[in-house]
């Protein structure tokens, strides 16, 4: 089932809620998770009744496995071999199911081979329960988790707000919410995860779903051909921009969904493109992904070659700072990155664009750590360069993002190609036949008319002002509620906020309490996104 | 070792390492520190490891939301 479909909004959601409400009151904490649990997987199996065998199958091994490595009476050779035979049938499972093709396809490539192989179904949300389970079964070799029953772990893993596209969530933040659920839940939940909801939805719905119309045909005409520089633009910051909305929207409406049950879920998406730098880039898109990734496998890559260099911090001399530099930063974040990308989609693609993240924040630790060398007043100079480091910033979102919506390496480095000028550059034709004598001047060093359909370009560039206004001008939907606390481990950025809480009218007027405007501005909202839903609508990262 | 005393002692290797003048609590973060990033995180951690004579292991520190946290593990050292 989708978030944004009448029988979830309509009928689901609405059902589950107020049969919920009703079970709160047997005050049985046992019957209140039974019944999120029957809920979720009937939501999950919605689609396909036949997922349900397998999500059950990993639910049940995962929790055996992690309750058997919690024990204290288990041997250290046992607990490793445990704890890897899980991680592999984890990762097995995901593996048949998502990259099983891929991996042939690279297969044939280097050797030279013609291998079919049936197309699997993806099952929903593989990605998703497959990260959020070894991360379990690690914690509970550590033996940081406390025990929890079977029940607890099941709604833990399929909660169904969380369970198709994240966030992904952490047992420890999970667990004791549902070990002392709230019974008596107030109207405030209520009210705070439909407004929530709402906001999601009309991201999704009018504001990702109406770029994507001009986003869409210009891929479609890569597919033939090459695009003018024009559009590889719109394209390029037109599907950032999509996928933004459509992720920042879909994040909003998990959190709205889960709080009508009185569950927090975790901070997801913080207006990414307000990043001044790529690192900040990564602490504020996906951040449970990026959680999960540093914690299990760049910390522990990074930490023995740091204690080897902090070592000899005082014998270091060039080649060995220059290992150094190598093993403790440029190793594992492109292995972390080029993993990322990998998640991401079975496709050449997409560890591009991993990998592409990855060498861009490689550059940024770099200058990062050549900085004091030139740079005596730090506060001055993070003053004066945000700006360019916004752009800069910007842009390489911008050019990465062409790989990731792409079909295939080929359109995507055609497209990539338009972006900086190799086929030419061109400037609107309206502009272009308003430059009269100079024209010649323009053509000679390369610069031309686009002749492609005026309109597409006209309405692609304002759709892309528009929501790029929204995107970095605007408080976010967290921003909104955080009086509320809206999601768990959410802050607001030291530097932030002073801005925020400067003399910004507008900062002030948009901040949520459950007063009649809200509930009025709530309703149109959702209205809105509900009209909206016929239109045809493609959900990004439904694919995960 | 006192929790207090680990935040006190805590409190220095932070300044060091990132040559700020920098106050710690237990409920500090690090979107409340600039510069507190993945990588910076792991100098720090090796930092600590060598200031207080004690080692982690990659799961332990793989989740500390906080210093409150941080320092919890480190008192469980003692």
């Amino acid at each position: 089932m989708l978030f944004n479909s009448y029988e979830f909004i309509l009928l689901f959601l609405p059902i589950t809620v107020i049969v919920y409400y009703r079970i709160s009151s047997f005050d049985s904490r046992q019957l209140s998770l039974g019944f999120l649990a029957f809920a979720s997987l009937f939501f999950y199996g919605w689609w396909n009744p036949s997922y349900l065998i397998l999500i059950s199958v990993s639910l049940v091994t995962n929790y055996f496995i992690g309750t058997t490595l919690q024990s204290e009476n288990i041997q250290k050779r046992v607990k490793t071999l445990l704890l890897i035979v899980g991680i592999v049938f984890n990762l097995g499972l995901l593996s048949y199911y998502k990259y099983g093709g891929f991996i042939v396809e690279i297969v044939n490539d280097i050797y030279d081979r013609d291998i079919n192989w049936a197309n699997v179904i993806l099952p929903l949300a593989i990605s998703f329960f497959t990260f959020q389970q070894i991360a379990f079964l690690i914690d509970s070799a550590a033996r940081r988790v406390k025990h929890s029953d079977f029940l607890e772990y099941v709604v833990f893993v399929t909660f169904f707000p969380q369970l198709i596209a994240g966030p992904i969530v952490h047992h420890k933040e999970m667990i004791p919410q549902f070990s002392s659920i709230k019974l008596n839940i107030t109207s405030n939940h209520l009210k705070i995860g439909m407004m929530l909801f709402a906001i999601g939805l009309f991201k999704k719905v009018i504001l990702a779903d109406s770029i994507s119309e001009y986003v869409a045909p210009i891929y479609d005409t890569a597919v033939d051909g090459q695009v003018t520089f024009l559009q590889a633009w719109i394209a390029g910051i037109g599907f950032t921009l999509q996928i933004y909305f459509d992720f920042s929207g879909y994040s909003d409406m998990a959190l709205g969904a889960a709080r009508m049950f009185g569950i927090i879920l975790p901070i997801n998406f913080n207006s990414p493109l307000k990043a001044s730098s790529i690192i900040d880039f990564w602490s504020r898109w996906h951040i449970t992904l990026v959680r999960f990734l540093t914690a299990y496998i760049y910390t522990p890559l990074s930490l023995r070659a740091t204690r080897k260099a902090v070592m000899r911090k005082g014998k270091a001399n060039s080649r060995t700072k220059t290992i150094d530099f190598i093993t403790t930063l440029t190793i594992p974040t492109l292995i972390t990155m080029f993993l990322s990308g990998f998640w991401h989609g079975a496709g050449y693609q997409f560890l591009v664009w991993g990998t592409l993240h990855g060498v861009y924040l490689v550059i940024n630790h770099s200058w990062r750590m050549m900085l004091p060398a030139f740079v005596s007043d730090k506060k001055r100079y993070e003053r004066f360069f945000r700006p360019f480091g916004l752009v800069i910033t910007l842009l390489a979102v911008f050019f990465a993002m062409i790989y990731f919506r792409a079909d295939n390496l080929e359109i995507a480095n055609s497209m990539a190609a338009s972006m900086i000028g190799l086929n030419g550059i061109s400037l609107p034709e309206a502009i272009f036949n308003h430059l009269g004598e100079a024209k010649g001047i323009f053509l000679k060093i390369g610069i031309g008319p686009d002749t492609t359909t005026g309109s597409q370009i006209t309405y692609g560039s304002i759709y892309c002002v528009v929501l790029l206004f929204i995107a970095l001008v605007l408080p976010n939907s967290l921003d909104m509620m955080r009086n509320y606390t809206p999601a768990l481990n959410y802050s607001i950025k030291k530097h932030e906020r002073d801005d925020l809480y400067s003399n910004n009218k507008l900062v002030h007027f948009l901040i949520w309490k459950p007063n009649r405007f809200w509930a009025i501005t709530c309703g149109i909202t959702l209205a809105v996104g509900l009209m909206s839903l016929q239109r045809l609508s493609v959900f990004l990262y439904w694919q995960f | 070792m006192t929790h207090d005393e680990v935040i006190r002692k805590l409190n220095t290797t932070f300044c060091e390492v990132f040559d700020d003048d920098i106050e710690l609590s237990d409920e500090t973060t690090a979107a409340d520190i600039e510069g507190w990033d993945s990588l910076t995180n792991v100098r720090l951690l090796v930092q600590i490891e060598l200031d207080f004579d004690i080692s982690f292991s990659s799961y332990e520190i793989a989740d500390i939301s906080n210093v409150g946290e941080l320092a919890n593990i480190i008192v469980s050292r003692f």
